[in-house]
């Protein structure tokens, strides 16, 4: 096993953290700098391949598209490489405890939107409602919540796929107030009495058919494993969800198992912002030097739309304006960018042809990129001890 | 009011990492309390909302927002127009001044109806003095660091003042001058913050400051108490304008650059394969990250070290000792209950006096500071033989 030396990691979404769980893997140490809470608790938590082509048509066999697509760089057109990242997700999210399945789908699949509609995904936790094919499914009208109304989402469903969806309204529990949002539902059905409370209410739901129930995303945060079986045991059918806006449940549930099994693996988070950055260290605002084998920047922010790094090499936050930082002298690196020596990686984010507004293949770019970074990290710092 | 106080991107993020709304069902979040209130004050209405006082101040809400809104800071501003019982309103004057209630912290029990009028919880326990005699650690083990201030929080000084003589004989290992400051009982000013008091906040804190300024120069203040930490290096500028003469560091930052035969001889300790949970309290999270104390316990020798589940305990300073917070306070340890009882620690190392009983009560776990459990290691690195 490749032993690897320190490195300081901007950014705590999903391009920051999987970078920090390659290195922690490796017996290499990692200081995680954030300044705000990363991208997960803003969507659902897949990771999408590649969607839609350069029309706008679904993709069905993202394998294919890299293969076959003009514009892609040669080591992005090997599906063996792909497989095998996706492989590695795979084990990484079994251990820290992500329950997915025991193999990466070959295609894409579809997943429900919360108004009904039909999108292409690829990588998903078991808890994600996903289909290979349409078919008749259940949807579950959970009260007051205003991002899943079941009516809509079966008519919409119906009209796109032809297929039948039924729904039923849950009822409420003592306690319920209308201002419930998701998060609200999953709290409460985290505790023994909303697993109790949900057996019941659903036991009155309980009708012949094998069709999926589907349910908005609000089936418990840390404890979702035991809400799922209870609502599986009771309907004695499939049950997944569909996620929902912000607050999102599916995202939550991912931060907290991976911040989690970072920490166990003994990553250091570090809350601060960073004000400037080279190829060994970053200054804090607050005056601090942190200084490290290697310098990586996972600032993507969602979809990677950010914190905005110019030409100029100052970072920029988008949303506010503010230029916060520099990147000194140093280059900005284009992932993939063998020559680290020159370059601060830069992971997660719109640059070198990524675009999952266009493409959706948001979930590839987190994956590609910090793998491509990683390999660029662990050969120089072979190199490096060589020397 | 502050900069970004009207950024608010209704990202719900913060909502997203508040421990509090997460246990109760009556508590509106971060959101909602904090910049929507705000703007509604603004637009001239003045109500404030049922349950704001449930916030424990935790501040994990401000570490989380993307576009710097003081989520936390509007709460406590939210929190000064609630109207409160004559009892409450006492109580809570009382329990701002931390300090001056440290003074009696050698009666170690305060009577049940004393309790039951002051509206103090009767579940959870009240802090008791720590008695123990601290001896030296021997000769430094580096050469002059300089002198260094040892924060003597309210806390410590009041109920664990062993505590402070045995991190300044680690200090002194290390090869510190150190001085303990304030010579008095003093407060940062966290408490009357946290309780929706920042007038009396400051003024708390420019008197402790003014305390701090009589002893000598030091190269560094180092803290105890993750609260009392994030106040003097963070609060102080940004919300009192108070400045001190030198970096504020807390103590496992400055432990965990001790040198390389402190580890040597802390790893030669036998006895070191016991079960320790690490729980970061949620302001240390918030001003200066987390990982940093299940670090320093590897470090320290502690092989079988995992991190508390646990975003905050739910101690909050005194939070969990006010009645109508008791069971609040209850459900966010409750996490850490069932951890423990997996687990089977032998003890939990955290970084805030307050917090060390309320975990000890809800794990009947021994649960100390950072300080002591490298203390009592190195003694036994001395008791069992230190020629090797």
């Amino acid at each position: 096993m490749t032993t690897c030396g320190d490195v300081i990691v901007v950014g705590r979404g999903p391009a920051g953290l999987l970078f920090s769980s390659l290195v922690a893997q490796n017996r290499g140490s990692v200081i995680l700098v954030a300044d705000a809470q990363g991208s997960f608790p803003l969507w659902g938590g897949q990771w999408d391949f590649c969607n839609y082509t350069d029309d706008g048509e679904h993709v069905l066999d993202p394998y294919q598209w890299w293969q076959q697509h003009p514009s892609a760089w040669d080591e992005v057109r090997d599906a063996s490489t792909w497989t095998l990242r996706w492989q590695h997700l795979m084990t990484l999210w079994q251990e820290i405890g992500i329950p997915v399945p025991d193999r990466v789908p070959k295609l894409n699949r579809w997943m429900v939107t919360p108004l009904g509609q039909l999108r292409p995904t690829y990588w998903v936790a078991n808890w994600h409602f996903v289909m290979e094919r349409p078919g008749p499914l259940v949807f579950v009208d959970v009260p007051g919540l205003v991002d899943f109304r079941a009516e809509v989402v079966a008519r919409v469903y119906t009209a796109t796929t032809g297929q039948m969806a039924k729904t039923f309204r849950l009822a409420v529990p003592s306690g319920w107030r209308r201002d419930w949002h998701a998060l609200n539902w999953a709290w409460f059905l985290d505790s023994k009495a909303g697993q109790d409370w949900l057996g019941q209410a659903l036991r009155d739901q309980v009708r012949a058919g094998e069709e999926a129930v589907v349910f908005p995303q609000i089936l418990g945060v840390d404890h979702c494993e035991e809400v799922l079986e209870v609502a599986q045991r009771v309907l004695g059918r499939p049950v997944a969800e569909v996620p929902l806006p912000p607050p999102a449940v599916g995202g939550i549930r991912i931060q907290r198992r991976w911040e989690y099994w970072l920490r166990r693996h003994g990553i250091q988070l570090v809350s601060a912002r960073v004000t400037a950055a080279n190829r060994h260290s970053v200054t804090l605002q607050d005056g601090r030097a942190l200084a490290a084998d290697a310098v990586v920047l996972a600032t993507g922010g969602i979809l990677g739309g950010g914190l905005e790094i110019q030409p100029s090499g100052s970072v920029r936050n988008t949303v506010t304006g503010a230029v916060i930082g520099t990147l000194g002298d140093q280059l900005l690196g284009a992932v993939g960018h063998r020559n680290w020596d020159e370059s601060v990686p830069v992971i997660g984010r719109m640059i070198q042809g990524w675009n999952p507004d266009k493409r959706g293949n948001g979930g590839a770019m987190n994956l590609w990129t910090a793998h491509v970074a990683y390999q660029a990290f662990i050969g120089h710092t072979a190199l490096a001890r060589e020397n | 009011m502050w900069q970004a106080a009207d950024a608010c991107l209704k990202c719900t993020l913060c909502v997203t990492q508040c421990p509090v709304v997460s246990v109760n069902p009556d508590f509106a979040g971060p959101k909602a309390l904090g910049p929507e209130w705000f703007r509604r004050h603004q637009a001239g209405t003045l109500e404030t909302m049922a349950h704001v006082d449930d916030c424990t101040f935790c501040q994990l809400c401000e570490a989380a927002c993307p576009v710097d809104v003081p989520v936390a800071h509007l709460i406590a501003a939210h929190k000064e127009g609630t109207i409160r019982s004559w009892r409450h309103r006492l109580r809570d004057e009382m329990l701002a001044r931390p300090h001056r209630v440290a003074v009696f912290a050698r009666f170690s029990t305060v009577p049940t109806l004393v309790r039951s009028v002051g509206a103090i919880s009767q579940k959870t326990p009240l802090p008791r003095r720590h008695r123990e005699s601290v001896g030296g650690l021997g000769p430094p083990l580096a050469k002059s660091q300089g002198r260094v201030a040892l924060f003597r929080d309210c806390y410590s000084a009041g109920y664990d003042p062993g505590l402070l003589d045995m991190a300044q004989a680690l200090l002194s290992l290390w090869g510190f001058e150190v001085v303990q400051l304030p010579r008095v009982a003093s407060c940062c000013g966290a408490a009357a913050y946290a309780a929706g008091k920042p007038a009396l906040a400051r003024k708390t804190a420019e008197s402790c400051r003014r305390e701090l300024a009589l002893g000598p120069q030091v190269s560094a203040w180092v803290t105890l108490n993750a609260t009392c930490d994030g106040t003097l290096r963070e609060e102080w500028p940004r919300y009192f304008g108070l400045s001190l003469d030198a970096p504020v560091l807390p103590f496992d930052e400055v432990a965990l650059s001790a040198s390389d035969e402190f580890w040597r001889r802390m790893h030669l300790v036998s006895a070191s394969n016991v079960p320790l949970i690490t729980h970061t309290t949620c302001r240390g999270k918030v001003a200066r990250g987390d990982g940093h104390l299940t670090k320093l316990a590897r470090r320290a020798g502690f092989s079988r070290v995992e991190p508390s589940v646990a975003a905050c305990c739910g101690a909050a300073g005194s939070y969990a000792f006010k009645v109508e917070h008791e069971d609040t306070a209850q459900a966010l340890a409750k996490p850490l209950a069932l951890q423990s009882k997996r687990v089977k620690p032998q003890g939990f190392m955290t970084d805030s006096g307050t917090c060390a009983i309320h975990i000890e009560h809800v794990t009947q776990v021994q649960t100390r500071h950072p300080a002591y459990w490298l203390y009592r290691q190195y003694q036994r690195y001395l008791q069992e033989g230190s020629g090797q």
